[in-house]
Parts: C-alpha cells; sequence; structure tokens
C-alpha cells in the first residue's frame, strides 16, 4: 500500500476522530453482544456469560488504545492529548508552574548570557572574509632583544620591522598592520577621547571588509607625505556621534586638532581586529607624523606600537609560513636594528625570529587573557546552579508525582501503558522546559547587555570594552543543548520513579501509608545530597571572589586615594617650543592649586595604578642591576598629593633646577634591595647611557615608604622618582594629580576654567581616582558579584530541597510519629527522630563539597588576590554554616513532626 | 499491549490468519476470533485486544474492508470482507510461507550427517 493512501488515511481519521472513535465503539459493543449470546448458546447463565466475555476482551479503554495506535496519525493524536493534559494540570497548581519556569528561564538565560560573552571573547571567528587563512605574525620571544618605547595594547612591530617584513614574506597573500591609540576629537576644552586606529593601507581590501558607506582606505591612502589624510568610521561611532547622517561622508573630522577626510563607514559587524576592544576611526599609518611630528614613530626604529596579521597564500599552512618566517627572519632583523641600543640588546634583537601564530578569531591585548578564565568559571557555576535548580524541579516533580500515585495506580490498572504513563509525566517536563527555555532567550539578551554594562568602564573611553553580541548558531545550539539536559535531569527520573510501583501494593497503601515508597526517597535523598554539596563548592568559590575584591580594594597601595583625582592636559596645538614647555607646566599646576578647594597638586609622569610604567636598569657602584627598576618623574608635593609618607629625606622643591645636580626619591623596595645596608639618603646611583653617552648621576636625597606602581596585584617594586623640574625633553601633555577637599563636578569645571585661562588652546580631561581604580577591578567586581549572587541562589535552593525532603518525610511518618507519641515518646525525642535524617544527609553534602571544593579551587588560583585557594577560614566558614542553615532548614519540618497529636494522625486512618 | 501473549502467533501470521478465514464469506470481528479458535482447535486464542488492531491495521492497508451490515439476530455489525489486494496479498503470503516452512523443515530433519 502506497505511502499516499497511507497519508490519506490519517488524515481522515485525524479529521472525522468522532466518527472514527463511535464506530470503535459500536463494534466494540457489538463484539460483546454477540460474544454473550454466543457464551448463552453454549450454556452460561446470563450473569456467567458476561462476566465470562468481559474478562475475554479485558479492558475496552485497553483495546480501542491499541486500536488508535495504529497509524501515524495516533502519534500526533496522542502527544496533542498529552500536551493537553499537561496543560491542564499545570495550570491547576500556578505556583509551582510559575517557580519552576522562572527557576529554569533564568538559569538558561544567566548561563546562555555568560556563554554569549565567552563566545565573543574566544570562539567566534572574526567577521572577515575566511578567517581561517588569518594568522598573526610577531617575535617567539617578544622579552629578548626589544627596548624603547611601548605604545598600544599590542605594540609587537616597530614601523620598520612591519615594512621590512611585509617586503620580504611569500607566505602571505596580504598582510595588514594596525596599532590603537587614543585620539582626541575636541579642539579646546574638555577633551573627547575615542579609539582611533592606526591601519596599513590594504587593511580593508586584504580582510575582505566592504563599506557599508563611501568607501574604505586603500593603499593609495597610505603613501609617505599622506598628502589629504583620510578617515574611515566604525559603524557605531557614525551613529553615536554623526546620528548615522549619510551627509558626513566627504566631511571633516579633528582628530587631535588636524582635520581628516571622512571617506567611509565600515560595515556593522566589523569593530577591529582586537578581541572586546572597538574603534571608532580608523586613519592610514602615513598619517601619524602629521599627529606626532617630531615624534612620529615611522622612522624611529624603538617605537613599538603596531600589530600584525596576514592572510596566508593558498597552499601555505601555519607551520610552513613559521618556517619561512624564522628563514627570513635573519636579514630582517640585520636591516632594522636600531642606533644607539646597548650591545648586548642589539645582538638579541639580530638574533630574533619571527613566528606565526593562529589569527582567525581575533589576537587581544589584553581583554581575552583577563577574561576568558572568569568566563569559563562563571559558566561551570551557572551550569552548576543550573543542575542544582534541575535537581529542585525534580524534587518538586516527583512529589507531584505522589500526589497522583493513586491516580497513576488507577489508570496502570485499567490498563494503561507505562510507557503512554511515563510520556505523559515526561510531556509535563518538556512543556515546563520550553516555557522555560522560551523566557530564558528572552532573558539572555537583557542579562548580557547587563553584564557587558558592568565591564565597560565608565571614565575612559578608550579603555572601555566592546563586545558586538548577538545571537549565533552557538549560542542558540549551546541553549538547546541545556534546556534537553536540564530537562532530561529533571524530568526522567520522576516519570519513570512516578510509574515504577506495582498496582496492588499502591492501591493498598495509598491513604495508610506508614512506610515510604523505597526507590523514591531514596532518590530525593540522592538529589539533596548532591544539591548540598555542589551549593557548597559554589559557596567556597564565590566566598573566595569576594574574599579577593575584598583584598584588593583594602590592600595598602602606599597611597591615600579618598578625594584625589588625575587630570591630563594637552596642550600640543599650541605649539609651545620644548624649552619653554617646563614653564608653562609650572604656571598650569600654579593655576590649578590655586583653584578653592584644592588642597595639593602635582605633576607626574606616569599616573599611578593606571598600568602605564616606565622602567629602566640602575647602574649602582658601576655595576648594572639586573633587575628592571620602576621610574617616575614627579613635581614638589606628589607624596602629599597622593598621600604617600616620608620616611626620610626630603621633597623635590624648586631649586632642584635643570642646571642644579640630579635628584631623585627612592621608595624602600628601593632601599632595600639596591642600597643594602647604606644610608639611602645621599647615595648616588647612575642610568645606562647609550655608548659614547656619560651616564647621568643621581643623588638620593628622600625616602618614602612602598609604593604600588601599575597595579593593586602586583607586589611592592623597587622605584625611583625623579624631579619634574630637571626635565630635559618635556612633552606636549602633562598629567597632574589633585587632592580636593570634595570630588564635585563644580572642582571639574573649575580645573578645565582654570586650564583654559591659563592655556586657551589646551585640552583638558578630568577624572576622579577611585573611579579609575574601580575602573581597574572590573573583572574581579564582575567575578565576584556574579559567583556571590550564583552562590546565594544555589544555597538557597539546596535548602530548599533539604526542607522539602525532611517535610515530606514527616508527612509520610505522621502515623508511625504518633504512635510513637502515643506510647510516651518525648518532644525532643521526636526532634531528634526527624533531625537525624537531615544531619545525616547534610554531612555527607558537606564531606563530599567539602571535598570537591578542594579539588575545584585550585583551578582558581590565578584568579586570586591575597589568600590561598585551600583559604582555611573560608572552609571552616562553610563547614560551620552550611550544617547551621541545615539545621534551620530541617527545624521547621521537625517541629511539625513533634506537635503531631497522636489522635488526630490515627483517626486520619 | 500490541503483542498477544496467550496466543503466541509469530508476529505478522495473525494478519495471513485473518485474510484466510474471510477467503469463504464476510464476518464480523467476533465470528473472525471464533472461526481462527475452531479451525485451530483451540491452539489459538485470539482475544479483542490483538483482534482489533490487527483488524484496523489490515483495513487501512486496503487489504479487508468493512461494511456496516444487519446481522442474522437483527442487530447491525461490522463485517469485513476480502478486497483484491487482499486475496492477492494472501495468495503471495501463502506461497512465502508455505516455501519457508518447508525450507525450516528441512533443516530441523537434517541428519546430523548433513550438518
Amino acid at each position: 500500500m502506497g505511502m499516499f493512501k497511507r497519508t490519506i488515511a490519517g488524515c481522515r481519521s485525524l479529521v472525522r476522530r468522532a466518527a472514527v472513535e463511535k464506530e470503535l465503539d459500536a463494534e466494540l459493543e457489538d463484539f460483546l453482544t454477540t460474544a454473550v449470546e454466543h457464551k448463552i448458546r453454549s450454556g452460561l447463565s446470563r450473569e456467567a456469560a458476561i462476566r465470562a466475555a468481559r474478562l475475554e476482551i479485558g479492558s475496552a479503554a485497553a483495546v480501542k488504545d491499541a486500536v488508535r495506535d495504529i497509524g501515524w496519525e495516533s502519534v500526533i493524536d496522542r502527544s496533542w492529548q498529552d500536551v493537553r493534559y499537561a496543560i491542564r494540570n499545570l495550570r491547576k497548581s500556578p505556583a509551582f508552574t510559575a517557580v519552576t519556569i522562572l527557576t529554569l528561564a533564568l538559569g538558561l538565560g544567566a548561563s546562555t548570557a555568560i556563554f554569549q560573552l565567552a563566545d565573543a571573547v574566544r570562539l567566534r571567528p572574526l567577521p572577515v572574509d575566511h578567517p581561517e587563512q588569518l594568522v598573526e605574525v610577531r617575535m617567539a620571544d617578544p622579552a629578548r632583544g626589544r627596548m624603547g618605547t611601548f605604545a598600544g595594547r599590542r605594540p609587537l612591530f616597530t614601523n620598520a620591522l612591519w615594512n621590512e617584513l611585509r617586503h620580504r614574506q611569500q607566505a602571505f597573500a596580504g598582510m595588514v598592520a594596525w596599532g590603537a591609540y587614543p585620539v582626541n576629537l575636541s579642539t579646546r576644552g574638555e577633551a573627547q577621547f575615542v579609539q582611533g586606529l592606526w591601519v596599513s593601507g590594504d587593511f580593508f581590501n586584504v580582510l575582505g571588509v566592504r563599506p557599508h558607506l563611501g568607501r574604505l582606505l586603500a593603499s593609495s591612502d597610505d603613501q609617505p607625505g599622506c598628502g589629504n589624510p583620510a578617515a574611515v568610521l566604525a559603524y557605531a561611532f557614525w551613529q553615536r556621534q554623526y546620528g548615522s547622517d549619510a551627509a558626513m561622508i566627504g566631511k571633516t573630522v579633528m582628530l587631535d586638532a588636524h582635520p581628516f577626510e571622512i571617506i567611509g563607514v565600515a560595515p556593522r559587524r566589523f569593530v577591529g581586529l582586537e578581541v572586546g576592544r572597538a574603534f571608532d576611526v580608523a586613519t592610514p599609518i602615513c598619517a601619524e607624523r602629521i599627529l606626532n611630528r617630531e615624534q612620529s614613530a615611522l622612522n624611529d626604529r624603538s617605537w613599538w606600537w603596531l600589530t600584525v596579521i596576514g592572510r596566508l597564500a593558498p597552499g601555505w599552512s601555519l607551520e610552513r609560513a613559521s618556517s619561512h618566517l624564522a628563514a627570513i627572519s635573519p636579514e630582517i632583523f640585520r636591516s632594522t636594528v636600531a642606533s644607539g641600543l646597548p650591545s648586548d640588546v642589539a645582538q638579541a634583537y639580530v638574533e630574533s625570529t619571527l613566528q606565526a601564530f593562529p589569527g582567525s578569531t581575533g589576537v587581544s591585548g589584553t581583554v581575552r587573557e583577563e577574561y576568558e578564565s572568569p568566563l569559563w568559571v562563571l559558566l561551570a557555576v551557572a551550569g552548576v546552579v543550573l543542575i542544582i535548580a534541575s535537581a529542585n524541579i525534580a524534587t518538586l516533580l516527583l512529589a507531584r508525582a505522589t500526589a497522583r500515585e493513586r491516580d497513576i495506580a488507577v489508570r496502570l490498572a485499567l490498563g494503561a501503558a507505562r510507557g503512554r504513563l511515563i510520556r505523559q509525566v515526561l510531556t509535563e517536563s518538556v512543556l515546563l522546559a520550553a516555557a522555560g527555555a522560551v523566557a530564558g532567550l528572552l532573558l539572555t539578551q537583557i542579562l548580557s547587555d547587563g553584564l557587558v554594562g558592568l565591564l565597560r568602564s565608565s571614565g575612559f573611553q578608550f579603555f572601555s570594552v566592546a563586545f558586538n553580541l548577538e545571537l549565533n548558531w552557538r549560542v542558540l545550539i549551546f541553549a538547546a543543548a541545556v534546556t534537553l539536559v536540564s530537562c532530561l535531569l529533571f524530568g526522567l527520573a520522576p516519570a519513570v520513579l512516578a510509574t515504577r510501583p506495582s498496582i496492588g501494593t499502591l492501591l493498598r497503601a495509598t491513604g495508610r501509608t506508614s512506610t515510604d515508597t523505597r526507590p523514591r526517597t531514596s532518590a530525593r535523598s540522592l538529589l539533596v545530597v548532591a544539591q548540598v554539596a555542589l551549593s557548597l563548592v559554589l559557596v567556597v568559590t564565590a566566598l573566595l571572589f569576594t574574599r579577593t575584591l575584598h583584598n584588593l580594594t583594602t590592600v595598602d597601595s602606599g597611597f591615600n586615594l579618598d578625594g584625589v583625582g588625575s587630570v591630563v592636559i594637552d596642550y600640543q596645538r599650541a605649539k609651545v617650543p620644548p624649552e619653554r614647555r617646563l614653564e608653562l607646566q609650572a604656571r598650569l599646576l600654579d593655576g590649578v592649586r590655586s583653584i578653592p578647594g584644592v588642597q595639593s597638586a602635582a605633576s607626574v609622569r606616569m599616573v599611578p595604578l593606571t598600568g602605564e610604567s616606565w622602567t629602566g636598569h640602575v647602574v649602582m657602584d658601576g655595576i648594572q642591576h639586573q633587575k628592571q627598576t620602576y621610574f617616575n618623574r614627579v613635581s614638589p608635593a606628589f607624596f602629599q598629593t597622593m598621600g604617600a609618607e616620608f620616611i626620610a629625606g626630603r621633597d623635590f622643591t624648586t631649586d632642584d633646577s635643570l642646571t642644579g645636580r640630579r635628584v631623585a626619591i627612592v621608595n624602600e623596595s628601593f632601599a632595600r634591595g639596591l642600597l643594602g645596608r647604606r644610608n639611602p639618603i645621599g647615595s648616588t646611583f647612575q642610568m645606562p647611557a647609550s655608548p659614547g653617552a656619560s651616564q647621568p648621576t643621581f643623588e638620593i636625597v628622600g625616602l618614602v615608604k612602598d609604593t604600588k606602581y601599575t597595579s593593586l596585584r602586583e607586589p611592592f617594586e623597587p622605584s625611583a622618582f625623579f624631579a619634574a623640574s630637571q626635565e630635559r625633553r618635556p612633552l606636549e601633555y602633562v598629567n597632574f594629580v589633585v587632592r580636593t577637599t570634595s570630588a564635585s563636578l563644580a572642582v571639574t569645571r573649575a580645573v578645565t576654567e582654570a586650564v583654559r585661562r591659563t592655556e586657551p588652546e589646551a585640552v583638558v580631561l578630568v577624572q576622579p581616582f577611585r573611579a579609575q581604580i574601580a575602573d581597574s577591578l572590573v573583572r574581579e567586581r564582575l567575578t565576584a558579584m556574579l559567583s556571590g549572587f550564583f552562590g546565594a541562589v544555589a544555597a538557597l535552593l539546596a535548602m530548599l530541597g533539604l526542607y522539602g525532603v525532611v517535610a515530606y518525610g514527616v508527612t509520610q511518618r505522621a502515623r508511625e510519629i504518633g504512635i510513637r507519641t502515643a506510647l510516651g515518646a518525648q518532644r525532643s525525642e521526636v526532634l531528634a527522630l526527624v533531625l537525624r535524617q537531615s544531619t545525616v544527609l547534610t554531612g555527607i553534602g558537606v564531606a563530599l563539597g567539602l571535598a570537591a571544593a578542594a579539588v575545584a579551587t585550585r583551578y582558581l588560583e590565578g584568579m586570586l588576590f591575597g589568600l590561598s585557594p585551600l583559604d582555611p577560614s573560608t572552609f571552616i566558614a562553610v563547614s560551620l554554616a552550611f550544617p547551621a542553615a541545615a539545621s534551620l532548614a530541617a527545624y521547621l519540618p521537625a517541629r511539625r513532626a513533634a506537635s503531631i497529636d497522636p489522635l488526630v494522625a490515627l483517626r486520619c486512618e | 499491549m500490541a503483542e498477544d501473549k496467550q496466543s503466541g502467533l509469530v508476529q505478522g501470521t495473525l494478519y495471513m490468519l485473518i485474510l484466510k478465514t474471510l477467503t469463504l464469506e464476510p464476518m464480523h470481528g467476533y465470528g473472525i476470533g471464533v472461526r481462527l479458535e475452531q479451525i485451530s482447535k483451540g491452539v489459538f486464542q485470539v482475544n479483542a485486544g490483538s483482534l482489533f488492531p490487527a483488524l484496523r491495521r489490515l483495513e487501512r492497508d486496503g487489504l479487508i474492508a468493512g461494511e456496516w451490515l444487519v446481522t442474522e439476530n437483527n442487530r447491525r455489525a461490522k463485517y469485513y470482507r476480502l478486497t483484491p489486494q487482499g486475496r492477492a496479498k494472501l495468495t503471495r503470503e501463502t506461497r512465502d510461507w508455505e516455501v519457508q516452512t518447508r525450507a525450516i523443515a528441512r533443516i530441523l530433519e537434517a541428519s546430523p550427517g548433513e550438518l
């Protein structure tokens, strides 16, 4: 028989269901009547005949069910029936349904949101042509042979090195280089920094990025001299800054006060090649000289600022490219070595090799390294919470199944197939999971936007992270898989267990339960033990992260940063000649100091705790110290402004002039590590100089307490501070630190005003210090907040689960407890009886949890600060708190058990 | 529930037997069951739980056709008759069955030397 006929027949019986049912009823009816008649004819009495016939036929419902099972349409039919039945059931208990769907939505939404972020940080290929062909090229060992200035987030190439590589290589069909830099849009007054990107001319062509509007940069835009420099806007920037105005093409944008012609807008999805960082405006590399003029990096062989990616030529593999790079490395490095390098550095430089690394998912300055492991940890945590939530839902479903025990027993007795009953119970779970998944996906978008909002630092826009979050197939598959797994977890076990008991025992047992049915009790107990153990691991994790954050925020930086802010003043538009810059800086500082509310102010070359650094070697008694020392250049009152304490000696003064002897202030670590037992004050040290030049000698005039330099996480390192007034080549910008009595907006405005009065062309950016530090701890705060939230939810769920099991046990044993009380058991004995169960469960859970936590936290070591992964106080705290909370959760039902009135319990039968 | 434990019929043979009982005249469900039991001398007892699903399947496959008629007792009952396809199918199945049983018999009667 053909497929076609079968389809028709199926559809017919779907449409004419009532008629088909009626016909079947009639047929069965007739069958019975005929059978009875037949038996009467063979000599049975009427009653006996009816009874025999009924026995022969068995359950009419079961026969009908078996007939209905014929044909494909019955699957649809039955599923639809199951769905309607499940919906009816769920609507009967709206609280249960709501709690379950909400729990699931939260668990699914949270884990999908975190996965979405992890996907953006780690997995997603770049939105360019054939991302799999992209490889990054960099030095095999960037720690050796490199000296000079390092600018941007990934300073891996000098311009000379990049040009040499580009012209000598044969492995790549195309190569691109870029460097990120903060660039100022405003021409006077308050600065507006955005993310600029120097790109090689064929950057967009090689990557295969096509313009959203206008045209993108081409090789002809990146020629020596640069002519009229061109700029390409990022889509988001164009939208944000210019309201998506198409008429901007051909107009001019001012970058660091230089005009650039806007030639096009990049597509929305392309935000650059660096993970988690988006560019705002891309300009050709040749234009660097226009912005940086006398300090241009284009011809400076010791200025590292570029990152390089190449597209493999057809037939080339990563390994082959690497060996090709190694082969051409000697001539590349020989022809680009900078002059004036110390001979050992120069030697290491010419011996360096280039190597190829996978680049299909982009490169990363810091974002991937910083966020990858926290995100995987958080994903694991969210997954565990989902498991705990699933276990809780399983417990709830088990309880529901118990309530329906009699109903199910009756159905089994009437001939319902066990498989069908399991399907019915499972349908309920699937419906719940589906509703939870839909709600979860809606929640995902909100949650991941919130997450990125947390990550985005408030202040410097060019430090902020950017993620292009989208629902791609990886995210959807992840969500579907998680839903499926949790659905099976919480749905299957109750369905199987609920339909297991044999009919007879159940029909007899319900109503007069003295003992529980075994498999379900052990299943529930197992679930509770697992919940307690898992949630304990999460709570330990959360505590470790929270204490890490606490340690970092309270760690002694050597400074007192309350009420301190930093100010960047850029006066390059004023075109001040180098010899007059010190004087201008002093006047600017005087202007800021005279503002009411400003207690003190000072200039500083590298603002502490912002990640910037200046390092070098110190020569002591003619010997170069092996370890690098941090350097900085500060004006008088810097230590006072930053709240750092002097131990001995004096601060810099205005008398420390360019013509006087050079002076320095050092910290304790410097004194301890480099000076030994010598009295620091009056000691001298030298700085290494290029061959031929004389080494400058510095006399130490002051000793300060230890202070941190780049970040709160690092230990105290030897630092030396030089006098700002002895700066030989002052820059065209200056950083101030300012201590104020109030950190109000008014002060910010007053500072901007004061600077403008002194130098109208200057551009100012004011930033409170605390906010800067908060920004630098964004990752730790995120991890602590989320793991804390998940830990709390997990613990709450586990305690609810425990409460549920104990309460259920009490209900089941009400009769037994009644008898015990009637026979003279004391209230305390009943309490103990009930509490014993929860104590055992909690005990096992806590023991398992502690063991698991001890193993799991080892993987967190790198993310912790100031405590070990086996931090004793954390472990002791949870192993005390968990049993305490568990006792509370068990006490409520236990008290109810103790107050069971034996008369009521026994009469209940 | 679709399998019939009492009758011990080889899966699929029930269809063939039903077709066979209908070669002489159209019958209703109960009649088919009784006839099967009679002919097999009580070896096969087909209960309603297996009979009705089998009838439904044969009907859907177009091998038998059902028709509501008035019985000798003046009641309405659904009589099944063999369709031409059903007759052809029965012939085919019978031939296959004979080939198979003969082959099985030969194997079972084989002397130790032949094995």
